[in-house]
């Protein structure tokens, strides 16, 4: 289905979230096949701006 | 994930190691109606749902994200909603800056990240966004007048910013109701607010019900006293084979405490006072010695916390809050049902609407058949406002299908839905009004609350018709003998007669009151079936006929003898 990104601009969103997300997290996100969820994750991370993200897996 | 909540005070510790407390705030305690909205484009307005433009909507929420999780830790993670590997079942991402809600989630739902490994981009799902916002000293969210639940239904995604309180956060309770609501009327199914049961029957048989009421009217404990619970707030409900089925998309209960106590919820109690189940309590009293306290908890309140800050014996708010709430595992429940992960769910015997009315309506009846059911029981279900919803307690408000502040669609089509749902279905569930709320003369309250058992045994019977029923004007009643029998032998009582004149008696002028009611509501309701008012106008008709013949307050047993 068609997504709608959080922001509306073009960036190298790959890249952004390679240098937001540390090693553990970033290879959880990525595992998943998605680019739009890597989009949109990546939208929130510039607009919200946390310090950190924890993909939750259940551990 | 609780650990992450304790180190960051979202949630404190208490005695019991598997327990933990959270405060939403004095201001962040309910649901805020007025705050959430469907956003549609081009503006367009539906009765009775709060609208806002979708491109003005969505402009708003990214300003209000702005920064807005600075110096936090945001959390994602991935639910499936409903069993697994199941055609019930819908997915969706949460991404929020709140352990809590995290936390929350790990005990609600289902952690489906593996799905989302296999299916990638091919697994349609739903989309949560939460902040809490900033918070003060109290851990707080402090920008309340900026509280915004968003939700956008042409992306299936829901936006909540400056609020705590789980239901307007928890993404996968009541934002992923409105989300399936919408999808449900597009695919031909149902997404409901109901608890799913197993009423035991003779020869051990088991009955499943669901059961519509809003906040506080007995629904989580109509669910527990039922023999087996399947799920206690959420159903979706699709037809297969040509009959109607039903699963609990969820695996965990955030119920309200305030009043649970052992005599009337002996199982959930246990569960809430074991230290070995984990259980978040949000907005009770936690007391310096570590101890947790609610109204209905054996013992008696002391100095400590509560949701509006320090409180001691003698404070002038209330120790715990009337919507002070347990988030725990429905799997604690020993009357847990084995079929609660069954990918086809459960076949639907009965569907029950219930609601707070201390006037009108007797405890339990049964409608003549699914469209009249739907239409005086579902359609038109109205209850006495209780304090789950910012507003004021006590008054009679609308609140169709118990689902009215979760619907984002017209109820004219919801309505419509259900009539054609059950086109499909060779069977169709029996429908039934129940009200705990009645009350005599004098304002007492005509029923007990552990009487639930045998208004449930009852309808049990009736779906499988070992029992007749009185047919009245409204629907069908239980028969007198039916009652006695079954209250002596499911609660060792005895059922005086006087008891099921008053609890059953017909009261025409507020039965009528009621059909005039609904009429105006749905006369401003464009695409209210025509059916609604052919059902209401009949039930009218027969009311004026009774009421000529035999006043405006007929005893039951005047139809017994017809």
């Amino acid at each position: 289905m068609s997504r709608e990104a959080f922001t509306s601009e073009e960036y190298d969103y790959m890249s952004f979230l390679r240098s937001s997300m540390r090693g553990e997290m970033l290879e959880r996100l990525l595992r998943i096949p998605d680019p739009k969820l890597h989009r949109w994750i990546a939208d929130i991370v510039r607009v919200a701006k946390p310090s950190s993200v924890y993909v939750n897996v259940g551990d | 994930m609780w650990r992450a909540a304790l180190a960051n005070r979202e949630e404190l510790p208490t005695r019991n190691a598997r327990h933990t407390a959270h405060f939403d705030g004095p201001k962040d305690l309910a649901r805020d109606r007025g705050n959430t909205r469907i956003l549609l484009s081009s503006g367009e307005k539906i009765p009775l749902i709060n609208t806002y433009e979708r491109r003005s909507g969505l402009n708003e929420i990214k300003e209000l994200f702005r920064d807005v999780m600075k110096g936090k830790e945001m959390f994602v993670s991935f639910f499936c909603f409903g069993p697994r590997d199941s055609p019930f079942t819908l997915h969706a991402v949460q991404v929020t800056d709140s352990a809590y809600v995290t936390h929350s989630e790990n005990i609600l739902y289902r952690i489906c990240y593996d799905y989302f490994v296999k299916y990638g981009e091919n697994l349609d799902y739903l989309r949560f966004l939460h902040s809490a916002g900033e918070r003060d000293a109290n851990g707080w969210s402090k920008n309340i007048d900026k509280r915004r639940i968003y939700i956008d239904l042409e992306d299936d995604t829901v936006y909540s910013v400056n609020t705590q309180y789980a239901g307007n956060t928890v993404g996968l309770k009541k934002l992923a109701l409105r989300l399936c609501v919408n999808r449900g009327l597009r695919e031909g199914w149902l997404c409901e607010h109901m608890f799913i049961t197993g009423v035991k029957g003779p020869g051990d048989r088991v009955t499943y019900f669901t059961g519509a009421f809003p906040a506080g009217c007995g629904k989580t404990s109509t669910a527990l006293m039922s023999d087996t619970v399947v799920g206690d707030d959420l159903a979706i409900i699709k037809e297969f084979d040509g009959v109607a089925r039903a699963v609990n998309p969820e695996v965990g209960m955030f119920g309200i405490v305030d009043g649970i106590n052992p005599r009337d919820d002996p199982e959930i109690y246990e569960i809430l006072t074991s230290p070995d189940s984990e259980v978040i309590f949000s907005n009770i009293l936690l007391m310096d010695n570590g101890e947790v306290w609610w109204s209905g908890k054996v013992g008696e309140p002391g100095k400590g916390i509560n949701y509006a800050g320090e409180w001691w014996p003698g404070k002038d708010n209330p120790p715990s809050h009337p919507n002070s709430r347990f988030t725990t595992s429905i799997r604690y429940l020993k009357t847990l049902d084995p079929r609660i992960d069954d990918p086809l769910g459960v076949p639907v015997g009965g569907m029950i609407f219930g609601g707070r009315d201390s006037d009108t309506l007797p405890p339990v009846e049964e409608s003549f058949d699914w469209v009249h059911g739907i239409v005086t029981k579902g359609a038109a279900l109205e209850s006495e406002r209780t304090t789950a919803v910012l507003g004021k307690a006590g008054e009679r408000e609308f609140n169709p299908y118990a689902i009215l502040d979760f619907l984002s669609i017209s109820v004219g089509k919801f309505t419509e839905l259900h009539l054609r749902f059950a086109e499909k279905l060779k069977v169709k569930p029996r429908v039934y009004g129940v009200n705990y709320f009645l009350k005599d003369e004098n304002g007492n309250y005509l029923a007990e609350k552990v009487d639930k058992k045998v208004w449930l045994k009852w309808m049990e019977l009736r779906v499988h018709n070992d029992v007749e029923a009185v047919e009245t004007p409204t629907g069908l009643i239980p028969l007198y003998e039916d009652l006695k029998v079954l209250f002596s032998k499911h609660l060792n009582k005895d059922y005086p007669e006087a008891l099921y004149v008053k609890q059953f008696m017909v009261r025409v002028p507020q039965q009528l009151s009621k059909v005039e009611r609904i009429w105006a509501i749905y006369e401003g309701i464009p695409d209210a079936p025509r059916e609604l008012f052919d059902v209401l106008r009949a039930q009218k008709e027969r009311l004026k006929e009774a009421g000529s013949k035999w006043g405006d307050f007929i005893s039951p047993f005047i139809f017994i003898r017809r």
